[in-house]
């Protein structure tokens, strides 16, 4: 098996690289998995909202009984009084959130008109949620309120709506008891960064060995050697895949060794065979790289843009749903998408029926038609490249 | 008879590279393939090694129909590209070990051979060394150690010499007729005439994918008109001077450049003698005078009417 034994050879000059990659990996990931566990699960504050607000109606028992109910939630910022000083405000974040109340709301609100309170938001702001819905709840319960009582005088709509329980939530927090929820949350996180370090390591090992054994002219003196083309492929095939089962091994013995919440439960292990399905697709990636790009400075340059932008398209580094719609659409025509979606949904799964896993087994079925996409294309290139050496 | 190369058409699309192209080589000898770049050269080689499919005609290599799958006819063949192919990331030891172990099974066999092969190149001290940090010619040395290293029947060498220091030329030369000396039949193409006339037994100086002419190189010199050809440094003739030169028995051609006056003359006794006696007789002063036999340039000049590095 010599190009077997080359291909070890030859990769044996990446290994530096591949061992610091690693090491940097493992130190970044539990940094952050910790930071990220111990945020979510040792206290809650309720964070305030900056927000401004522009009463256009003036002050009445109604409009002051509101913004007193909405202190609870938001933060009032001062701004100078101008619509241009509230968009600039809004533009540097100062305040998330401008609420205008337009003149003759009180009224026409009372008198149960279609009237709008009007809102402006930077898009794809999660905080701003939390004011929308409490407004919703105020107006709402008011309206109720107004609907099943007529005769209800203003102060006794206002008193009844000081009264409403919906204000205040009490928020329980049981820690010590999240030890198997921590647990998951682990392996999630470290396996959708997994995914980034696959990319990099993948194509800077791979496809560097694989640029080596496709130099033209070393085809050329391959094919006239002895050896068929089938045989020679084999080895490099059989190469490949051992690189990257003991490569994937070995950080799964990590994750695995690393993970204080340790436990061997069936959602580790489909994180397992995911991370299997997904290194299999990021070899196809290699290979295709390693055949078709010329010159090791480019593997390293498309090492790294190729791992960052499939990273944060893909919800490695942010969580998927912090992305916009746009940026999800165009990340699902990529298999990092369905990698982080297929280790998100394991990890959200707290009873493994055949319902709960089947997303799970599909979003890998979507990566094993990438693989076979990849693969297409990759025998369509060698076909080219084998013309192209005779 | 080691190859043979009958009837060889190659088209690509409407260029046809090779047409009808024959030549025999013998075992024991170096063949050479001379020929100016494009004349077909590399392409007939690459149909021998089975790398490039042809349109017509047979190859066969020791009494063998020659296929991409004849492993046991390619085990026998050693082959140096023009370009350098060797792993930047292997040493020169493993490169040579790798090439090798393509041919042979036997693991004690190919450290042997590799070390042979490496003090054949003499690249003793260079064995750590990676590519990148050899010269060009100790590239080219450790390129064709690469290739001869399992001890082939027949080598083919395509231009193994292009860009490479004088020095790491005649080490190279000298290597090719050792291996021959040790058995070995080769296959050498080149367009470098000097390289060809002085290593190789037999030639076939190829143009436009034919063989032109095919023999030893006294064989291919006695079958054009030239004999000598006659310089003679001058400063004052006049032109009237060069026609009487011109119509002097035996002379074929008169040409004056640069104060160099070159007669081309055909085979025959006293060429030179009657000239020199014209210009002493009407005291035309002269410098420097040489003479040399035709080049193999002069062959394919006069067979093909143009020149061989055209």
């Amino acid at each position: 098996m010599p190009v077997f034994r080359t291909y070890f050879k030859i990769m044996k000059k990446q290994l530096v690289g591949l061992i610091l990659y690693g090491i940097m990996f493992i130190a970044i990931t539990l940094l952050i998995t910790f930071f990220i566990i111990r945020d979510n699960s040792k206290e809650f504050t309720v964070s305030r909202v900056p927000i401004l607000l522009i009463n256009n109606e003036g002050d009445n028992e109604f409009i002051e009984a509101f913004t007193s109910y909405l202190e609870g939630y938001v933060e009032f910022i001062d701004v100078d009084d101008s619509d241009e000083a509230g968009r600039d405000a809004l533009f540097y974040n100062e305040v998330k959130y401008i609420l205008t109340i337009p003149k003759g709301f009180t009224d026409g609100f009372l008198s149960g008109e279609e009237i709008m309170l009007i809102k402006e938001v930077n898009p794809d702001m999660t905080s701003v949620q939390s004011v929308d819905s409490a407004i919703d709840n105020y107006l709402n319960m008011a309206r109720a309120y107004i609907s099943y009582n007529p005769g209800f005088t203003l102060e006794e709509l206002i008193d009844f709506l000081s009264m409403n329980p919906v204000s205040e939530t009490e928020v329980i927090i049981e820690t010590g008891k999240k030890v198997s929820l921590d647990a998951v949350e682990f392996d999630t996180y470290y396996f959708n960064y997994l995914g980034y370090i696959m990319v990099v390591c993948f194509v800077l090992g791979v496809s560097t060995v694989m640029m080596s054994f496709n130099g033209l002219e070393i085809r050329r003196k391959q094919f006239a050697a002895p050896v068929s083309s089938k045989n020679f492929n084999l080895q490099l095939i059989l190469a490949n895949l051992l690189f990257v089962l003991v490569y994937l091994l070995i950080f799964i013995i990590v994750g695995y060794l690393t993970n204080p919440f340790r436990r061997l439960h069936l959602g580790l292990v489909l994180t397992w065979i995911n991370a299997l399905v997904y290194a299999v697709v990021v070899l196809c990636i290699s290979y295709l790289i390693g055949i078709t790009v010329k010159g090791k400075n480019a593997i390293q340059a498309i090492s790294t843009g190729l791992s960052l932008g499939l990273a944060f398209l893909s919800g490695m580094f942010v969580p998927q749903q912090f992305l916009g719609t746009a940026v999800l659409r165009v990340a699902s025509f990529l298999p990092s998408y369905w990698y982080v979606r297929a280790n998100n949904t394991i990890g959200e799964i707290s009873n493994y029926s055949i319902n709960n896993l089947t997303p799970v087994f599909q979003y890998m079925a979507i990566q094993i038609g990438f693989i076979a996409v990849f693969l297409a294309i990759i025998l369509v290139v060698a076909k080219r490249k084998r013309q192209e050496a005779t | 008879m080691i190859v043979k190369v009958d009837g060889l058409v190659k088209r690509y699309g409407r260029l046809v590279a090779l047409d009808y192209l024959n030549f025999e080589v013998k075992e024991g000898e170096i063949f050479g393939l001379l020929g100016p770049n494009g004349s077909g050269k590399t392409t007939a080689i690459n149909c021998i090694l089975s790398l490039l499919k042809y349109d017509k005609g047979t190859i066969e290599i020791f009494g063998k129909k020659m296929g991409p799958d004849k492993y046991d006819i390619k085990r026998d063949i050693g082959i140096i590209m023009q370009n350098v192919a060797v792993f930047d990331e292997l040493t020169v030891y493993e490169n040579i070990y790798y090439f090798c172990s393509l041919y042979i099974n036997d693991k004690e066999k190919i450290k042997e051979y590799t070390e042979e092969a490496i003090s054949f190149v003499s690249l003793e001290e260079y064995k750590k060394f990676y590519p990148k940090k050899l010269s060009g010619g100790l590239l080219r040395r450790l390129n064709i150690a690469c290739g001869i290293v399992h001890k082939p029947k027949l080598i083919i060498l395509d231009e193994p010499t292009v860009a490479v220091d004088p020095q790491s030329r005649n080490k190279i030369l000298e290597g090719i007729k050792l291996l021959n000396e040790q058995g070995a039949t080769v296959i050498y193409t080149s367009h470098y005439m000097e390289e060809v006339e002085q290593i190789c037994d037999k030639i076939a100086i190829i143009d436009k994918g034919k063989v032109v002419a095919q023999g030893t190189k006294d064989e291919l010199k006695a079958m054009i008109s030239i004999g000598e050809k006659i310089t003679i440094e001058t400063y004052q003739i006049t032109e009237e001077q060069i026609m009487i030169i011109r119509e002097l028995p035996n002379v074929i051609s008169v040409i004056y450049d640069n104060n160099q006056l070159e007669i081309k003359s055909g085979r025959g006794k006293n060429n030179l003698l009657q000239v020199l006696h014209y210009m002493e007789n009407n005291k035309i002063a002269f410098g420097k005078v040489f003479t040399q036999l035709p080049t193999l340039n002069d062959v394919f000049l006069e067979i093909t009417g143009k020149e061989l590095r055209d």
